[in-house]
């Protein structure tokens, strides 16, 4: 082989190093890219799988809602747990703490375990600056707090950019349309 | 015996195979990532979706669409233009319960509501009642 001819494969080599790992480095960045598109997307879709979860399962025979606005206490369903306390109804208080995480925190219903010092459970949701609810009832509109004795009708919570309403049990009940 | 030196056109061969070789090896990484931005988008598309259709239930319950516009083979069609979505009600059964005197007490009518955002559809169904005035009384 003359010089030449090593000098121009060896070119060629490099060009077609440069061309293979130019097309590797760009498809691992665009792969990057859709890491980064899809990681908030699962996590929206968590959130909102169990926002879902929780207030389509708030009792409808112990009604209690209540916000300021900021905070949400609710009472629901929880369907099994290991510890008899934390089955079936339970409370719950949505609230955004101070390091900017929205947490579920959960404790037995005074209503059924008449005991001191009830335990607490916490649930970190996700991580956001901003937390807010507001209310609607049929025939009536939205209402940024809640303080009756009968749930709303749909509840819309905006944790940050993510914005979702949700229908409570009551929901179920028909469209009313009077003549 | 002197060997025959390998010609510059062997070695471009060579190379352009290895490069063929190398090529299939990148497949996998293109495919992983249309998958990701194709659950991407679906798992957005189907939030969107939810939302459009409490939109269309919030609608409904401030009867701001008549019981009138939802008869049963005119779907009644609208546009949620903020979230990129049109949403279809059609009439999917109807029945009437009737008073102890035999006048209609309440029509009943279930839903079907289907929101569209470019070839994607969802479908929801929601229950409507119109009560008539002596009932309701």
């Amino acid at each position: 082989m003359k010089l030449l001819e090593a000098l121009v494969a060896l070119i060629l080599t490099a060009g077609l190093l440069t061309l293979l790992l130019g097309s590797y480095l760009r498809a691992t960045q665009t792969h990057n890219l859709a890491g980064q598109e899809l990681w908030p997307a699962i996590e929206e879709h968590a959130l909102h799988q169990r926002l879902t979860q929780l207030i389509t399962n708030t009792s409808a025979t112990d009604p209690h809602v209540s916000c300021d606005g900021q905070t949400l206490t609710f009472i629901f369903h929880n369907d099994v747990d290991d510890d008899p306390q934390f089955s079936a109804e339970v409370v719950g208080h949505l609230a955004l703490d101070s390091h900017n995480r929205v947490v579920l925190t959960t404790w037995p219903s005074p209503h059924r375990w008449d005991v001191p010092n009830l335990p607490t459970r916490h649930e970190t949701l996700t991580h956001a600056s901003t937390l807010t609810f507001s209310f609607f009832e049929r025939e009536e509109g939205w209402f940024d707090s809640w303080q009756r004795d009968e749930l709303p009708t749909l509840i819309k919570i905006k944790v940050g950019d993510f914005n979702q309403t949700y229908a409570l049990p009551n929901a179920n009940k028909p469209v009313r349309y009077r003549k | 015996m002197r060997r025959r030196p390998y010609l510059l056109l062997e070695v471009v061969v060579a190379l352009g195979l290895v490069a063929l070789c190398a090529l299939p090896l990148l497949r996998p990484l293109f495919a992983a990532t249309r998958h990701e931005l194709k659950i991407a988008s679906a798992l957005h598309l189907q939030l969107r979706a939810d939302q459009a259709f409490a939109e269309v239930r919030q609608q409904l319950y401030n009867n701001d669409i008549a019981w009138t516009a939802l008869r049963k083979g005119r779907p009644y069609t609208g546009n949620l233009p903020d979230l990129g979505f049109t949403f279809k009600i059609s009439e999917q059964t109807k029945f009437r319960k009737h008073t102890n005197t035999g006048e209609t007490g309440a029509t009943y009518r279930l839903l079907n509501i289907t929101v569209t955002s470019g070839d994607q559809s969802f479908t929801y169904e929601l229950f409507a009642e119109r009560i008539y005035p002596s009932v309701a009384a």
